[in-house]
C-alpha cells in the first residue's frame, strides 16, 4: 500500500472537467514532482489530496484511509498532510514563530513551551532562528515561504504537499527555498511537488509525472523523462522548454 | 519632480498661461480655507460676546446638561458594546455558506438599514407595551431600555455590513493556510480571519459609533432626558437659543472627539510590523 493513493479520480468544476480519472501513488519517502503547461490540472490535483478541493468521482486515501470520504475526520487527516502554498499565505498578525506555534498550540494542544521550542528549532532548520520575531511583512519573498515550511512541519506531516512555491518569488530568492525543500527530501520525507523549476525536478525527484489537460500522460524516473520521454506529450513539454 | 509639471510649459517647452495650476490651485485653497476661519471665528466671537449668557450657561451646566450628558454618555457605553457585539454575530452570519443562516442575516440588515432609526424606536416604545392591556406593561420606565435596544438593534447592521465587509478583504488563501494545518473552521476564524477583518473593519466600525453618538439625539422624541431634550426645556423657559447651543455641542464633541482618537488608537495599534511589502 503505498502512503498517498488518487484512485481514479474526477473533478469537475461547474461543467469543466478538470481532473479526468488521475491515478497516482506515492510511496513513503519518495519525492514525486507534477509538471505541466499550466490549466493541466496540477495545483487542482494536489489541492484535491488535502481536501481544500473535494473530488466528484473516485477516491484519495492517505495510509489506507479515505481523504474524500465525506465522513472522513478531515481536521485529522490534514495534521498529517503539510501543505506550501505560492502565495505564502503566513498570518500577517502573527510573528514568524507565532505563525509555525498556532496550530500545535490549537490543534495538538501543545503547551506554549513545547510549541516554542519546536518551532525555533524549525526555523532554525529553515536559516531563520534570527527572524523569529518578524512579522510577515517585515521579511523577504524567500524567507516568508521558509517561515510557511517550517510552520507546515510544525505539525509533522507524514507527506508535504508544495504548490508552486518558487513562482511568486524574486529569482534571486528561489534557491533558499529549493535549498530547504531538497534537504527536506534528503530526510526521506514523502514529497508531492507541483513546480515549474526544472532543474529541482531533476536533481531531487525520484519520479517526474508529467499532466496535460486533467491526465497523467507520462510518469517516469527524471533520467529518463529529460533524456528520452515515453510520450509523444512528454517531447512535446520538453522541447517547448528548452 | 512634481514641482516640473506646475510651470504650465507645452511639450514644446513653451510657456503657456494657464488659469488653475499647481500654485495657484494650493494659494486658492489656502485663501479659501482662510476666509472660512475669518468667518467661523468672527461668527462664534459674535456669539459669545453678544449672545451667551454667562450666568444662565454656569447655571445650567449642573444638574441639568451634567446629567443628560451622563445619560447620553452611559447610552453610548451600553450600546456601543452590545451594537458592535450583535454586529460582529450578523457579520459572521452574513459571511455563512449556510444559505438560510445567511438569509436571515440579509433580512436583518435589509430592514434594519432600509427603515429610519426613528421609526424603529417607535415600534419599540409604543409596540411592545401593546401586547400588554392598558397599563399592565411592567417596565415603569420603558424610554431607556428603549434607546438601549433600539441603538443595538439598528447599529449592529451596520456593524455587521462593516464586519462582512472586513472579512470578505482577508484573502481566502488564510483560511486554506489554517485549514491546512488541521484547524477547524471556528478555529481559522477566531485564530487568523477575524483578526485580520477587525483591523480592516475597525475605521468602518469607528465610523458608525460616531453616528450612534449622534443618533442618541433622536431619543428625545421618546421624552429621554438627553442633550436636544435639555436644549428644548432651557429654551423655551429663557427663549435664549445660543446659550444651551454652545452647551449641546460641546456635549457632543466631548463624546465624538476622543471616540475617533480611540478608534485610531487602536489601528495603529495593529500595525502588524509596519506596510513594508
Amino acid at each position: 500500500m503505498s502512503l498517498l493513493e488518487f484512485d481514479k479520480v474526477d473533478k469537475y468544476f461547474g461543467e469543466t472537467h478538470v481532473l479526468k480519472d488521475v491515478d497516482l501513488e506515492v510511496e513513503e519517502g519518495e519525492v514525486c514532482v507534477i509538471i505541466g503547461p499550466s490549466g493541466s490540472g496540477k495545483s487542482t490535483l494536489l489541492r484535491c489530496a488535502n481536501r481544500l478541493e473535494e473530488i466528484q468521482d473516485g477516491e484519495i486515501r492517505l495510509d489506507g484511509t479515505s481523504i474524500s470520504d465525506p465522513d472522513a475526520d478531515i481536521n485529522h487527516l490534514r495534521q498529517r498532510i503539510g501543505m506550501v502554498f505560492q502565495s505564502f499565505n503566513l498570518f500577517p498578525h502573527k510573528t514568524a514563530l507565532e505563525n509555525v506555534t498556532l496550530a500545535p498550540k490549537k490543534v495538538k494542544d501543545l503547551d506554549e513551551g513545547v510549541a516554542v521550542q519546536r518551532a525555533e528549532e524549525l526555523l532554525d532548520r529553515v536559516g531563520l532562528e534570527n527572524q523569529a520575531a518578524s512579522y510577515p511583512n517585515q521579511l523577504s519573498g524567500g524567507q516568508q515561504q521558509r517561515v510557511a515550511i517550517a510552520r507546515a512541519l510544525a505539525m509533522d506531516p507524514h507527506v508535504m504537499l508544495f504548490d508552486e512555491v518558487t513562482s511568486a518569488l524574486d529569482p534571486e530568492l528561489v534557491g533558499e527555498v529549493l535549498d530547504v525543500m531538497h534537504g527536506l527530501a534528503d530526510e526521506g520525507m514523502t514529497m508531492l511537488v507541483v513546480t515549474h523549476e526544472m532543474g529541482f525536478a531533476r536533481e531531487v525527484g525520484d519520479r517526474i509525472v508529467l499532466m496535460a489537460d486533467g491526465r497523467v500522460v507520462e510518469d517516469s524516473p527524471p533520467e529518463q523523462f529529460f533524456e528520452d520521454p515515453e510520450t509523444e506529450r512528454g517531447k512535446q513539454f520538453l522541447s517547448k522548454l528548452f | 519632480m512634481a514641482e516640473s509639471y506646475s510651470e504650465g510649459r507645452t511639450r514644446d517647452g513653451e510657456y503657456q498661461e494657464q488659469f488653475l495650476n499647481d500654485k495657484t490651485l494650493r494659494r486658492l485653497g489656502a485663501t479659501i480655507a482662510g476666509l472660512f476661519t475669518l468667518g467661523v471665528g468672527g461668527l462664534i466671537a459674535v456669539i459669545i460676546f453678544t449672545q451667551v449668557d454667562f450666568e444662565l450657561f454656569v447655571e445650567i451646566i449642573y444638574p441639568q446638561f451634567f446629567e443628560a450628558f451622563l445619560r447620553v454618555l452611559g447610552i453610548v457605553l451600553v450600546g456601543s458594546m452590545l451594537s458592535v457585539t450583535a454586529g460582529v454575530i450578523v457579520g459572521l452570519g452574513r459571511v455563512s455558506n449556510t444559505r438560510f443562516t445567511n438569509a436571515v442575516a440579509t433580512g436583518y440588515v435589509e430592514f434594519f438599514r432600509g427603515t429610519p432609526l426613528l421609526f424603529q424606536l417607535l415600534v419599540i416604545f409604543t409596540g411592545i407595551p401593546a401586547f400588554w392591556p392598558p397599563g399592565q406593561f411592567p417596565i415603569s420606565d420603558w424610554a431607556i431600555p428603549t434607546a438601549i435596544i433600539g441603538l443595538t438593534l439598528n447599529h449592529a447592521a451596520y456593524v455587521g455590513e462593516a464586519v462582512r465587509g472586513g472579512i470578505d478583504a482577508v484573502p481566502e488563501g488564510q483560511m486554506e493556510a489554517a485549514r491546512s494545518l488541521g484547524m477547524s473552521y471556528v478555529q481559522g476564524m477566531r485564530e487568523v480571519v477575524l483578526p485580520q477583518a477587525w483591523r480592516n473593519a475597525l475605521a468602518a466600525i469607528g465610523n458608525d459609533q460616531v453616528i450612534l453618538v449622534k443618533d442618541t439625539s433622536l431619543l428625545t422624541v421618546i421624552a429621554v432626558p438627553e442633550l436636544i431634550s435639555a436644549f428644548r426645556n432651557v429654551n423655551s423657559a429663557t427663549f435664549d437659543p445660543w446659550t444651551p447651543i454652545i452647551l449641546v455641542a460641546i456635549a457632543y464633541l466631548m463624546i465624538t472627539i476622543p471616540l475617533g482618537k480611540i478608534v485610531s488608537h487602536l489601528e495603529t495599534r495593529s500595525d502588524w510590523g509596519g506596510d513594508r511589502r
